[in-house]
């Protein structure tokens, strides 16, 4: 039995858990490579003009991977932390995926609704008939679970909250442009994925009204950082219907605070060069913002 | 005397201006880019090297899309967005501002300032219906001259609705108002509307906007659109002297801010009209992500070449 993973969606929280895990359970895997232009190419001919950017990447990922292995694990992540819930497409995705590429080989995809790692020795025992092994390799797995990326920060630089889920930012077709352009004009970058779990998904505040799980995260990234940034950059993608409405919460949240709050949306038109007219103009306004605050101190 | 040059070339027309270090105007010349940056850049330089003599140019900023094309031609010492270009002659000539309504040829933004310094923007994101070009081309088919297109919309009667989400959709309605034998007066006033309906509702939306408002770029010509945007504001809509030429203005100033820090000028000077300019693109086989690098050659010599997103053909000019 050969695993494939696509690099897409999930793979960018639960990639290194699941890689750990399969090897554990002493099943080879495969990884398809990094998003590029070709990828997208074949995903956008397989897949509804209407969806969003990350899922019309994941079908290219698919494609690449469905004839080089038996068998795509791709879960079907519902709910998590009880009234926590996945975005419909994400739930979707393991159907778009059967229609896709069901008849070259099997999906492989446990439901996960708020039992994610009961659900994973679940398929641990299904894949070797063994409760011994299954529950060995969840062991070794979980520490891979955890976010291991830390900030270093350059005191003199101003910092940016760059906002968005992390298979947007996380897979650099999409995120490289963006945050090189920031880094360009002088910034410091943090992100969502350097939080702990227990900020991200805590229900303290407005927080609590947001239902959809990576929704909530980033509004409490947005929360926590408010205060410790100088501008806060929200990343869209086109069609993202939780997106629109969190997304324009925080943009008034962010002008009644009086932090600059640039919004990007981006799509598989979208042109470097649009993106960093925007970037620029924007870094501009947090630089001059500073600069004045600074002179009536 | 000394002056600053800023030119801002945009997808429709091409601007430029010498100031002062008052920033006083004392050449400006505008005219149509059609597709060739260019020979566009290179008219315009001649055409405001006519009208100053006596002045050298001791600084040199451009913005607008091509403003890296045209940076490189002339040999510019600042090249910014059009955003804060637009932000720092607005706020020069007119420091109370706090709403600038920009609409050019193929993008529309707003930007909102305090105190003279910008605090926030917007741009048309996925969509660019209403702007210049599509102004133009409705004036070609019903047969006007761009420059009247807007005094047709204040002799209209009444105003009628028309679907300015979509340009295609816009056209089709207005096609069918004609059928019904609604007088083009009012079509074109129907339109106007739609325009701003629509800039509001995509480009401005949520933003607080409040007077001072300014109202620039290509489209500002239209008096048809102004007047629109004052009876869906309740407020009153100013078009600054030189609202055509308001980015150039701004990069112009950038210049100045520039050369009064670092004492120098790169500008190439004038005689970059006769020198032979070639821009090419071609698509990177190297890696799937099939880039397309743009290389601008001086009379055979490349001197800029990006595009790329691993940096390995910009590295090497």
């Amino acid at each position: 039995m050969k695993i494939g993973i696509p690099r897409a969606l999930f793979y960018f929280r639960y990639g290194r858990f699941w890689q750990q895990f399969f090897n554990h359970l002493g099943i080879e895997t495969v990884v398809s490579p990094k998003t590029n232009k070709d990828l997208l190419d074949i995903g956008l001919k397989k897949v509804s003009s209407e969806i969003c950017l990350p899922i019309k990447i994941v079908c290219g990922h698919l494609e690449w991977l469905k004839d080089k292995v038996d068998t795509i694990f791709l879960p079907r992540i519902v709910e998590l932390n009880h009234g926590l819930y996945s975005c419909p497409k994400m739930i979707g995705i393991v159907d778009i995926a059967r229609m896709q590429v069901g008849n070259q080989c099997q999906i492989l995809s446990p439901k996960i609704k708020n039992n994610f790692i009961f659900a994973h020795f679940l398929l641990g025992l299904n894949l070797t008939k063994n409760p011994y092994k299954a529950r060995k390799a969840l062991n070794k797995a979980l520490p891979y679970l955890n976010n291991h990326k830390t900030n270093v920060f350059d005191n003199h630089k101003p910092k940016i909250l760059l906002l968005s889920h992390f298979y947007n930012l996380e897979d650099d077709f999409i995120g490289q442009d963006i945050k090189a352009a920031f880094i360009e004009n002088g910034f410091a970058i943090t992100t969502k994925e350097v939080l702990d779990q227990t900020i991200l998904n805590s229900a303290n505040g407005f927080a609590k009204n947001i239902q959809w799980i990576y929704e909530r995260e980033l509004y409490n990234a947005f929360h926590y950082n408010l205060t410790k940034v100088d501008g806060v950059c929200d990343i869209i993608s086109f069609g993202c219907g939780p997106d629109s409405l969190v997304g324009e919460i925080m943009n008034q949240h962010a002008n009644q605070n009086k932090v600059p709050f640039l919004q990007l949306i981006i799509d598989e038109h979208t042109s470097k060069t649009g993106l960093v007219t925007r970037i620029e103009a924007f870094s501009e306004i947090i630089k001059r913002k500073t600069y004045t605050t600074d002179l009536h101190k | 005397m000394d002056a600053y040059l800023g030119i801002d070339v945009g997808s429709i027309s091409t601007k430029g201006v010498v100031i002062t270090k008052n920033n006083h105007v004392i050449a400006q010349a505008y005219l149509r880019t059609q597709g060739k940056p260019v020979q566009a850049i290179k008219e315009l330089i001649k055409n405001l090297q006519m009208q100053t003599n006596n002045t050298k140019i001791i600084g040199a900023g451009t913005t607008g899309s091509a403003r890296r094309l045209a940076g490189v031609m002339i040999g510019a010492d600042v090249v910014k967005n059009e955003i804060i270009a637009h932000a720092l002659a607005s706020s020069y000539f007119h420091p109370d501002v706090k709403t600038i309504i920009e609409i050019g040829g193929q993008d529309s933004k707003i930007i909102l300032l305090r105190d003279g310094i910008p605090i926030d923007f917007a741009m048309n994101n996925v969509c660019a219906a209403g702007t210049g070009s599509f102004l133009e081309h409705q004036a070609t088919r019903l047969g006007i001259p761009i420059e009247q297109f807007g005094n047709y919309a204040l002799q209209a009667k009444t105003g009628v609705t028309i679907a300015g989400r979509c340009t295609v959709f816009a056209e089709s309605d207005m096609v069918h108002k004609a059928q019904l034998g609604i007088s083009t007066e009012d079509i074109i006033r129907g339109l106007c509307d739609a325009i701003v309906r629509n800039y509001l509702n995509t480009v401005a939306k949520g933003k607080n906007i409040q007077p001072l408002i300014l109202f620039q770029g290509g489209v500002a010509a239209n008096i048809g659109v102004k007047t629109a945007f004052e009876r869906a504001l309740n407020e009153q809509v100013i078009l600054p002297e030189h609202f055509l030429v308001m980015g150039a203005i701004g990069a112009a100033i950038l210049a100045q801010e520039y050369v009064s820090e670092n004492k120098t000028t790169k500008f190439a000077g004038f005689r970059t009209a006769d020198i032979k300019f070639i821009t090419k693109a071609f698509e990177c086989k190297d890696c799937p992500n099939s880039c397309e690098v743009i290389e601008t050659f001086r009379e055979g010599q490349i001197i800029d070449r990006y595009g790329d997103r691993c940096g390995k053909w910009s590295e090497n000019t």
